[in-house]
């Protein structure tokens, strides 16, 4: 038989401890602090769902990495063992998100009319169990613990591999794997609802979960690529992520595009269609006054962007493109998660100001901090996989 | 016109990617191989050009995707207009599931139609099998040989990589 040569990997980390960076981030931090402390005093209502919209773009990102790295262990992939730890570092934002589920909790009041008014129609009857200020905290406790257990079980089992090479620990996983993927269908599409469904107390969608998924995943994938390609244009990763797992990362990115926009427009055509009151409440704040055309401009940049540019396979390989179009994808989730909370608490179309930038750039500095906290302290591939030879000769394009 | 080529069996796929991009340095043209199952990096190695399948495809994806917005704007809005809902005659987010599958549609048959165009296949076509393996588990790289007869030049190459295996055939 004639084997190829497994290709040596270099530079596979822990990351450089340079203080540069964090410096940085923690400025970022700083500034994201003083702009909610600022905003709560000049408008409290503003700050709040400013908070929601950062909170619920990096709680996307971070449960992403997870469900990436979960269902690659699922299905027993093995093109993706290079790229996993990087998901799985994506949820590292752990006591992050602790942190800020917690502050949430706290603008509860604030934020959703359930809380503030008293139930006055027929649809706000019928939701008064279930939307109580309590009742509500006791499920977000629990669905954001069953996700930290599950995300601290399954990274910490990944991480014991580097060290035991065990591989009885990846059947471990891929067991944990399966059963975290059918509680996370359920948890995630009842925490959507709660946190951004629930915004608009007449509005209810039995799609919404499945939206917001799509969103999960999409950006999930498209923060691992920008990861994967700016450590590769720092000199990490050499040999490890190489063309051939870009082109099937870049693959995926369109596949799931397409998925968005089936989903996406599902809900919108069949709101569309029915007219029922219950439903075209939430879709008719949020196609007029100026909203339109951020609504316009939501599958231009989740879905036409990814699939019209990767869908040439070179472009799909090419490591600037996937890069670019990635951040074009974040834009747009950023911008999706922008209309589906703020046309509840605005008719007219509020532009983004000082409070959106500095808030994002708080939580994104809190983010960054967490996550390169993990990638300086481990390897940023998981060396003790045994399907990694495999992934390295690239041996699963072939059989 | 009855042509004659030199096949080269290969066991293994990495060996075949290997001879195959040495035959396309050495100069041979309108190199072909046969595969039990599609290797990826075939076409790079032998310097295939792309097929139009996918121009075809999209061509069509789009001609089909206007004549489903045509035909269903014209059934709803012109010669028969019914009033449903209250909505617009003319309301696109109706009409999009049967743009979608008219455009799919169209492009599937396509590629389909252009597919076995391309692979010479129809119905009573005989097929020529050179080798049985060649289903299951070997592969073979195909080079033709042109009039000039550069037979010598093919049956050496292979021996030079390695590769015993080696028949002549007409097609």
């Amino acid at each position: 038989m004639h084997e190829a040569e497994t290709p040596e990997m270099k530079n596979i980390g822990p990351l450089d401890n340079s203080g540069k960076f964090d410096i940085m981030l923690g400025a970022l931090f700083l500034i994201g602090v003083v702009a909610f402390v600022a905003g709560l005093f000049v408008d409290a209502q503003r700050a709040w769902y400013n908070y929601l919209i950062e909170f619920f773009f990096f709680l996307c990102i971070a449960l992403g990495g997870l469900v990436f790295a979960a269902v690659q262990y699922a299905a027993s992939a093995s093109w993706s063992v290079t790229i996993r730890r990087i998901g799985e570092g994506l949820f590292s934002y752990l006591p992050g998100l602790a942190i800020t589920v917690v502050i949430l909790l706290l603008g509860v009041k604030e934020l959703y009319s359930w809380a503030y008014t008293a139930p006055h129609d027929y649809f706000t009857y019928t939701k008064e169990v279930y939307m109580s200020t309590l009742w509500f905290i006791a499920r977000e406790a629990f669905f954001f613990a069953l996700w930290m257990i599950f995300g601290f079980m399954i990274v910490k089992t990944s991480l014991k591999q580097d060290k035991t090479q065990d591989p009885r620990l990846t059947r471990r996983n891929k067991k944990l794997s399966i059963i975290f993927l059918i509680l996370f269908g359920y948890t995630f599409t009842f925490s959507s609802m709660d946190l951004l469904m629930s915004l608009n107390d007449h509005f209810y969608s039995t799609i919404f979960g499945v939206y917001c998924f799509s969103g999960l995943f999409l950006s999930g994938m498209s923060a691992i690529a920008i990861v994967v390609i700016t450590l590769k244009n720092k000199g990490y990763l050499k040999n490890a992520v190489e063309k051939k797992h870009l082109h099937d990362l870049g693959t995926w990115m369109m596949a799931f595009s397409v998925f968005m926009v089936y989903i996406g427009f599902s809900q919108y055509m069949l709101i569309w269609y029915a007219d029922l009151p219950h439903e075209i409440t939430y879709m008719i704040p949020r196609s007029k006054n100026g909203w339109q055309f951020l609504f316009a401009l939501l599958p231009l940049l989740k879905w036409i962007l990814p699939f019209i540019v990767l869908m040439p396979e070179k472009n799909r390989s090419n490591p600037k493109v996937i890069f670019w179009v990635a951040i074009g994808v974040l834009v747009g989730q950023w911008l999706d998660i922008y209309w589906m909370v703020v046309p509840s608490f605005s008719e007219s179309f509020r532009m983004i100001s000082w409070m959106e930038i500095g808030i994002f750039l708080g939580f994104f500095g809190l983010y960054g901090l967490v996550v390169r906290r993990f990638y300086k302290r481990h390897s940023l591939v998981s060396v003790g996989d045994p399907s990694l030879d495999t992934c390295l000769k690239g041996r699963y394009l072939h059989v | 016109m009855p042509n004659k080529i030199i096949a080269g069996f290969i066991d293994d796929p990495e060996q075949f990617l290997e001879v195959g991009s040495k035959a396309k340095e050495h100069g041979f043209k309108d190199l072909d191989g046969v595969m039990p199952y599609p290797v990826h990096g075939f076409e790079e190695a032998l310097g295939l050009k792309k097929s139009w399948v996918p121009a075809a495809a999209k061509t069509m994806l789009v001609i089909g995707a206007g004549l489903g917005l045509l035909f269903a704007g014209w059934t709803s809005a012109v010669d028969w207009p019914i009033n449903v809902g209250g909505k617009p005659l003319f309301s696109w987010q109706a009409f999009i599931p049967i743009v979608f599958e008219c455009g799919v549609l169209l492009a599937g048959i396509t590629t389909f139609i252009t597919l076995f165009h391309l692979g010479r296949l129809y119905p009573a076509k005989d097929p020529k099998m050179i080798r049985e393996r060649l289903t299951d588990n070997q592969f073979a790289l195909v080079i033709p040989i042109k009039d000039n007869g550069n037979r010598e030049d093919i049956m050496e190459f292979f021996k030079k990589n390695g590769v015993d295996d080696v028949d002549e055939f007409e097609i």
